[in-house]
């Protein structure tokens, strides 16, 4: 799992697209400005002027009726157009599409990631032409078919125009993705039914629990059912069989079934906390050991030495137990013991975590702090001695800089870490190639080597500390080995919600996703003809979605190999990317205008959408609840965001254009 | 707007097409000025090219002008609150072809934010009155292309508009169905209702307009009262009751003398279609020849600043000034309101 489990800032993005909004806006406005300039003299920026305040006045006077009857047309006319042929295309995928899916062989928790990647991915493919094509075609054929004319005749406000297609897109949008989406729901439900052959469970039945053991196969079904730890084997050659001849068993088998799969099919809420290390010299480090894997996404603690994993979760409230999650990579530096997987250890750590403050407010580093009489400290700041107040510090607000553990604001200022208790919890073999999850109880039992006595503490009320933090330490026990970990591959798990519910969300993540798709069209629709705007918005969505990083990367200026100039003279010269340029005046030239280049792309990736944003299908597949915080508000916000600048490129490339013009 | 306001005002409205670039590819309309008073049926005629579609889609507001003003029902062109008072009829009924005339109404109706029942009301009005009534549940791509004009024509009346635009109302019409065309527009009349429209059809054009304006390559050729117009000044027609086969060899001699009554006299007038080849055949010969209504400024006036991008504006204006002086009207303002500026001698 690699999902970023920051949350997302409203407050942070809406101020960055307060600017990036004002700048496109500003430099909309300088633009007509020069044109108009240069086309009609003195008297163009004035007609510009004139122009700006039309767009609020035409929302302001938006009427909803007209907006509607423009939604309620564009759905008839992509109606009539066959667009609802796509569900044929969809029932033929979900008719055929499990005789590539199922694979017996497989896991069923590997199956079932497969079923629904399958339902969330022929979704969001089925509707993306329809909706592109129509998004796209749609003004423009109205404009070559002159229909437009006679709407334009009529007091209609070009917004209304603009804001009817986008809804009556959308609304068509939506009907196709309710019905797959219900359908596709209930199809991933019977296929794992169908291929749940094999599986136990615990089951509570008449007030007494059950172990239900049930096999089918070729040979016929087999069922097993342990009362008191005495089973009662049943053998029938069908289920159908089974339920005419036992049916107590098959209501029990069927009750088992059941419950195997609300397992597989299930929403986790996982709590993600905040990632550091401990070296091998004890000090606090950002990063573990790397063992030469080119992804760095995971980093390694080395085994049976003082390299730790650490986790501080915030928000950590009582319940009967704790459940810890996590899913480390093995990283075998010899074979080890056979037929056994790497010992971990957890060992669950209160801390206080303060910086210290100043009469005046300002943070002084905790290294320049000393403790006085009458619990006081006293710190000298600028050359005078004076008290200072420990403030405690979140886990979010701070991180480990050169060994150091300070404040993300000022890092500057370093924070006082003090574990007050550390409470190990027994070893477990970790799984390699999947989950493992811990149960930690309210009560633990350990013996503490300084009192040489074995002592029990509450995990909530004496390890959870007054910012409601808990620390999980994790070491790995055997010597000569490595587990690697980064910081999703841990979380507390908390009450599992339906898998429903994160289907949902995995639908409205696409139904947003679309939503812009939409209102890129419409808008690109505006002021290019069918094929010109398809393949603009089309280039938006492959940019903003496989193509996002690698932009990110090259306006970074992390890219290997220069700009597009620099590349070009290192692929003529053969130079290799590693190598540097020589100082000379050309170079130096290129390398301007490298820069100057990258500008430019600078200004494509604030332009283009990050659709990332929208794939909640791994969250589900993977057995997730989609987060809100972290992944579906986002979503919500960037829909939103892009809504309002092309609601007025729409409106004034509508308004501006001459719909006759030959 | 003052009733006695003229309901459209155009002042020299010029219109050139530009290429890619930027560059004049075509003058469709050059210093074009007119008047429609309120109540009228004004036509507008010309050739093919001769801008009368230009002018009607710069009045509409589809093609903005290079300079010139146009004011129609008191607002800008760009205005689009003009447009609750006007009903345009296309050149080819540009509707919905998926929709049904039942749907297509309905949807216009909700375009002036009319409610359910007035949109219903006036639907079963505008259906029944263009005779729609039979195929009111079928789609436009099964309509005939009179059918089609017929559901054109309720579109554009379903706001019971003030001024009426009608682009060639009478084109694929059945001579049935060009009779009730031209019915329904002088019951617009009736209703006090302005009425512009152009066509090629000059036997339309003269049983149903007030007035009209030949254009020609984007210039007013003639402008007047149809039966002004079709006057021939410089001719005498004489009416009697029947007279025998000798009398008729005598007539200009001996009229008193065989006592028969002198009831008419007169000057006989032509058809439209014989001006309009007149005024197009001259204005080949004479390029330079044009019509100036006599309230017309010389100079054009300041530009309607809300008038969008290609609006006229103070260049805009000098730009159509230069062109008025490149190209002299040969007008003599000493002669009658609205007559041919060039010399009417030349009808001789």
């Amino acid at each position: 799992m690699s999902f970023d489990p920051e949350p997302f800032s409203f407050f942070v993005n809406a101020g960055h697209w307060a600017a990036a909004f004002g700048s496109f806006l500003g430099m909309l406005f300088v633009l007509a400005c020069l044109l108009s300039l240069a086309s009609r003299g003195l008297s163009g920026p004035k007609l510009v002027f004139k122009w700006v305040p039309r767009f609020l006045i035409d929302v302001i006077r938006l009427s909803p009726r007209r907006a509607i009857a423009v939604m309620q047309l564009t759905f008839k006319e992509a109606v009539r157009r066959k667009a609802l042929w796509v569900f044929g295309i969809f029932a033929l995928l979900f008719m055929f599409g499990s005789w590539f899916l199922d694979n017996p062989n497989n896991r069923v928790d590997l199956q079932v990631k497969n079923y629904i990647s399958f339902v969330l991915t022929a979704i969001t493919w089925l509707v993306l032409p329809v909706v592109l094509l129509l998004s796209c075609w749609g003004l423009p054929e109205d404009i070559k078919n002159r229909s437009l004319h006679t709407v334009v005749t009529k007091p209609i406000r070009k917004t209304e125009i603009v804001i009817g297609r986008i809804m009556g897109f959308s609304a068509l949008m939506t009907i196709l993705i309710v019905i797959m989406g219900v359908v596709g729901f209930f199809w991933i439900d019977r296929e794992v039914t169908y291929n749940l052959k094999v599986f136990n469970e615990l089951v509570e039945d008449g007030g007494e629990e059950k172990l239900v053991e049930f096999v089918e196969d070729v040979n016929g079904v087999k069922v097993t059912v342990t009362v008191d730890e005495t089973p009662t084997e049943t053998v029938a050659p069908t289920l159908s069989a089974l339920r005419q001849g036992n049916p107590d068993v098959h209501r029990l088998a069927e009750l088992a079934r059941k419950q195997a799969i609300s397992r597989y099919l299930v929403a986790r809420v996982p709590l993600h906390g905040y990632i550091s290390f401990k070296g091998q010299d004890g000090n606090p480090t950002d990063r573990g050991v790397n063992t030469g894997d080119l992804w760095e996404f995971r980093t390694y603690i080395e085994g049976r030495s003082n390299w730790r994993a650490i986790w501080d979760f915030e928000n950590v409230t009582a319940s009967d137990q704790l459940t810890l999650e996590s899913s480390f990579e093995a990283f075998r530096t010899h074979k080890g013991t056979i037929n056994q997987s790497l010992l971990c250890q957890y060992v669950v750590v209160k801390v206080h975590r303060v910086a210290y403050q100043e009469p005046g407010g300002r943070y002084i580093s905790s290294s320049e702090v000393r403790p006085a009489a009458g619990g006081r400290f006293l710190a000298d700041v600028d050359g005078n001695e004076t008290e200072v107040k420990p403030v405690p510090v979140l886990a979010r607000d701070v991180s480990v800089r050169d060994n150091r553990i300070v404040l993300i604001a000022n890092p500057n200022v370093e924070v006082h870490v003090e574990e007050l208790e550390r409470v190990p919890v027994p070893a477990f073999e970790i799984s390699e190639f999947g989950e493992n999850v811990r149960q930690i109880d309210r009560t633990i039992s350990f013996f503490d080597d300084k009192t040489r006595k074995t002592v029990e503490r509450d995990l909530f009320t004496d390890l959870v500390n007054d910012q409601n933090e808990l620390r999980i330490e994790v070491a790995c026990l055997d010597q000569g080995q490595y587990l690697g970990m980064a910081r999703t591959d841990l979380f507390v798990k908390l009450q599992n919600q339906p898998f429903a519910k994160g289907y949902a969300k995995a639908i409205l993540g696409i139904w947003l996703m679309l939503a812009l798709v939409v209102v890129l069209g419409v808008t690109a629709s505006c002021f290019l003809k069918g094929p010109i705007a398809t393949l603009l918005t089309f280039v938006f969505l492959i940019v903003g979605q496989g193509f996002r990083e690698f932009l990110e990367r090259i306006v970074g200026g992390n890219v290997d190999g220069g700009g597009p100039l620099e590349s070009i003279i290192r692929i003529v010269r053969q130079i290799n990317l590693t190598d540097d340029l020589p100082d000379q005046p050309f170079y130096n030239v290129i390398a301007m205008i490298d820069d100057f280049l990258n500008q430019g792309l600078w200004i494509v990736k604030n332009v283009v959408p990050d659709f990332r944003h929208f794939q909640m299908a791994p969250y589900v597949a993977n057995g997730f609840d989609v987060p809100v915080a972290q992944a579906l508000a986002p979503s919500i916000a960037v829909t939103l965001a892009y809504l309002i600048p092309c609601l007025l490129v729409g409106y004034y490339s509508l308004s501006l254009r001459e719909l006759e013009h030959k | 707007m003052n009733t006695s306001e003229p309901v459209i005002k155009i002042r020299n409205l010029s219109k050139i097409y530009r290429d890619f670039w930027g560059r004049p590819k075509v003058q469709a309309l050059n210093s074009l000025s007119l008047d429609v008073q309120p109540g009228e049926i004004f036509g507008l005629l010309g050739p093919n090219g001769s801008g009368k579609t230009t002018t009607m889609k710069l009045l509409l507001g589809l093609l903005f002008p290079t300079a010139g003003e146009i004011s129609i029902l008191g607002e800008s062109a760009s205005n689009v609150e003009k447009n609750e008072r006007i009903g345009y009829l296309p050149e080819e009924s540009y509707l919905y072809r998926f929709l049904n005339a039942d749907e297509t109404l309905d949807f216009y109706g909700r375009l002036f934010n009319m409610s359910r029942a007035e949109r219903r009301e006036r639907i079963d009005h505008y259906v029944e009155m263009v005779g729609l009534g039979h195929a009111r549940h079928r789609q436009l791509k099964e309509y005939s292309k009179g059918m089609t004009r017929r559901i054109g024509l309720a579109q554009a009346l379903i706001n019971d508009p003030d001024l009426v635009l009608l682009d060639e109302p009478t084109t694929g019409l059945d001579p049935l169905g060009t009779r009730d065309m031209k019915d329904m527009i002088l019951k617009l009349r009736e209703e006090g209702k302005t009425v512009v429209m152009c066509s090629h059809l000059l036997a339309d054009v003269q049983d149903v307009c007030d007035r009209i304006a030949i254009l020609f390559e984007g210039e007013l050729k003639e402008m007047g009262r149809v039966e002004d117009l079709l006057k021939e000044q410089n001719r005498t027609q004489l009416m009697t009751s029947r007279l025998g086969d000798d009398a008729v060899e005598e007539i200009t001699q001996v009229l008193a003398k065989h006592g028969a009554s002198l009831e008419v006299v007169d000057h006989p007038t032509s058809t439209l279609e014989d001006l309009f080849l007149k005024t197009v055949q001259e204005s080949r010969e004479r390029p330079g020849r044009r019509f100036v209504p006599q309230d017309t400024p010389e100079s054009p006036e300041s530009s309607d600043s809300s008038t969008p991008p290609e609006s006229s504006d103070s260049d805009a204006s000098s730009e159509s000034n230069e062109s008025s002086e490149s190209e002299p009207v040969e007008s003599d303002a000493s002669q009658k309101p609205d007559s041919l500026a060039a010399d009417s001698s030349a009808d001789n």
